[in-house]
């Protein structure tokens, strides 16, 4: 009763985004996942398991959840099915560790060389570091906006009350600012340099 | 100010319908005067930050480019008076030549942008004795940085650019306002916010500077650019062997637009009497290798027309001469500090040969 729909509006949902068997593919992997997700609350309603609204998820099925959107997301934004299977194989290793062999000289010769292989290895690492500690840390717009009903359904509260919108003036300051960086950055220009940093 | 408890919905659930639509109006309407408050002082404040303290939060060129509008604004400009690209600015050391110099010459510039720099020049009171040109042959017939870094940087004012609106619709060439930087703003207010640094130009340097930590950097720069009388490095490689943009240009040619204000340049110069010498900068040995000979002879002939028709109007330096590559400094073929010295005392020589052939003559 839940497969046959499921999987028919998320294939019609993956082909909408463009022709190309990676979009279908990147439906259908949804459509598994939201069929499981439903097997699973069926099983535990009919072993009597009642949720509890206000836990917090338990962290692996966060790192499941996330692992299973993220393999979608290859395949959609691949250019094709292969380069998409290419790319996952990358991501479990399977094409080497990718360390090149002038970062290996440079690992056994130390100082100042390796200073400057490593300098931009670390610098992704700080950036993926911190990237993830806003999307792990910090609330969504629905934990933010939660007192307003912004969505149907169960919103977990936020870590912090604070982080919760409310109509008052320290909220109408991070709203002005907000909205005065959202206009500065409309239209600017990058920079040319033909200087050398 | 205070106008919500800290736990309050937007909407008091237990008082009255009427009042609590009062009280949700009147909140609402506090709520937005105070983002409406901030969103608007703080666009002044960036506004004046983008206009004013340019020197906090654009990259060294832009240091550079203010030294150089310093010895403009104060007509200091010496005996010989170099206004070109950034080629040569990297290129000429103005305390190797022959009496007294000034450097102008400006990253990506054109006929278009330097024709409002030696304009400002020639009008002050004291002129220099000869002004050395030099253009690279690619920036005749491109667009380049003339919105996202000339304009941006303060180089024209509002009636500067309506004229070049004006020469763009009297020579139908449009490139410079296909260009991205152009189609940012519309077109009747464009003019007006470039000419005043309207703060979304500036918004991507100012988040790069972290708001204005380049503020000290760039004024050492300044100090360095005056000191060394308007000539400053860009790269400084002690070598180069990449192939320049003239090592894949088939042929020369140029913008209707840009050949209307590099003839202005030299109608202006020779108003006032004051010799252009035209000396190309070299390119590295890895671009000669690979550049077109139609580019050169076209280049060539492009000179040759103008020595013809403007009596003032001297080539010193044909296209284009090369030097080994361990003379430059970058990818642009930009000169490093040996390569500069040594190409300047190539033009002091030229300079001097030509000039005493002069004196002979008279």
């Amino acid at each position: 009763m839940l497969l046959v729909p499921t999987f028919f509006t998320m294939a019609l949902a993956g082909i909408w985004h463009g022709a190309g068997s990676q979009f279908l593919i990147f439906g259908l992997l949804h459509a598994a996942y939201l069929s499981i997700n439903h097997a699973w609350r069926i099983f535990r309603h009919k072993r009597g398991v009642k949720p509890d609204p206000h836990a917090q998820p338990a962290l692996w099925a966060v790192a499941v959840t996330y692992l299973s959107v993220l393999v979608g997301a290859v395949f959609f934004r691949a250019s094709s099915t292969g380069s998409a299977l290419t790319l996952l194989g990358g991501m479990l290793g399977l094409h080497g560790s990718g360390v090149s062999p002038e970062f290996v000289a440079a690992f056994a010769a130390g100082g100042q060389t390796l200073r400057t292989q490593m300098l931009w290895p670390l610098t992704y690492l700080a950036w993926l570091a911190a990237l993830y500690a806003i999307v792990w840390g910090l609330p969504n717009t629905q934990q933010i906006m939660r007192r307003t009903d912004p969505a149907l359904g169960r919103i977990l509260p936020a870590r912090w009350p604070a982080v919760e919108w409310r109509p008052n003036w320290h909220w109408a300051v991070v709203g002005g600012a907000t909205a005065l960086v959202a206009i500065l950055a409309i239209g600017g220009t990058s920079e040319f340099l033909y200087f050398q940093f | 100010m205070s106008f919500s408890t800290s736990s309050s919905d937007l909407i008091e659930r237990d008082a009255p319908a009427g009042a609590r639509g009062e009280r949700s109006g009147s909140e609402c309407g506090r709520y937005l005067l105070v983002a409406g408050l901030v969103l608007v002082l703080g666009f002044a404040a960036a506004w004046i930050w983008s206009a004013r303290m340019k020197l906090a939060f654009l990259d060294p060129e832009y240091a550079a480019w203010t030294a150089k509008q310093q010895l403009v604004a104060s007509c200091d400009l010496g005996d010989n008076l170099v206004v070109g690209d950034s080629r040569a600015g990297a290129g000429f050391l103005p305390a190797a030549l022959p009496g007294s110099g000034a450097n102008i010459a400006v990253g990506g510039a054109k006929p278009v942008e330097l024709y409002f720099l030696l304009h400002r020049a020639l009008s002050c009171q004291r002129l220099p004795r000869r002004i050395l040109m030099s253009i690279d042959a690619r920036h005749f017939d491109s667009v380049d940085t003339f919105w996202t870094r000339s304009a941006r940087f303060g180089t024209f004012s509002t009636a500067d650019l309506r004229l070049v609106g004006e020469v763009a619709r009297q020579t139908g060439d449009r490139s410079l306002f296909a260009a991205d930087g152009s189609r940012i703003f519309p077109a009747p207010v464009r003019e007006w916010l470039y000419a005043h640094s309207f703060p979304t130009l500036n918004f991507a340097s100012m988040l790069r500077a972290g708001i204005g930590l380049r503020w000290w950097r760039n004024e050492r720069e300044v100090r360095l650019t005056l000191a060394a009388r308007g000539q400053h490095l860009f790269g400084d490689a002690p070598g180069n062997d990449d192939i320049a943009d003239e090592g894949r240009l088939d042929r020369f040619s140029i913008l209707p637009l840009e050949k209307v204000f590099f003839e202005r340049m030299l109608q202006d110069a020779q108003s006032r009497g004051v010799p252009v010498y035209f000396v190309t900068t070299p390119v590295n040995q890895a671009t000669a290798a690979h550049m077109s000979q139609h580019l050169v002879d076209g280049f060539r002939e492009f000179l040759r027309g103008l020595q013809d028709r403007y009596s003032g109007f001297h080539v010193l330096v044909a296209p284009v001469p090369a030097l080994p590559d361990r003379f430059f400094g970058d990818y642009f073929n930009h000169l490093n500090a040996a390569g500069a010295r040594l190409f300047t005392t190539t033009v002091r020589e030229a300079l001097q040969q030509r000039l005493g052939e002069a004196a002979a003559a008279r």
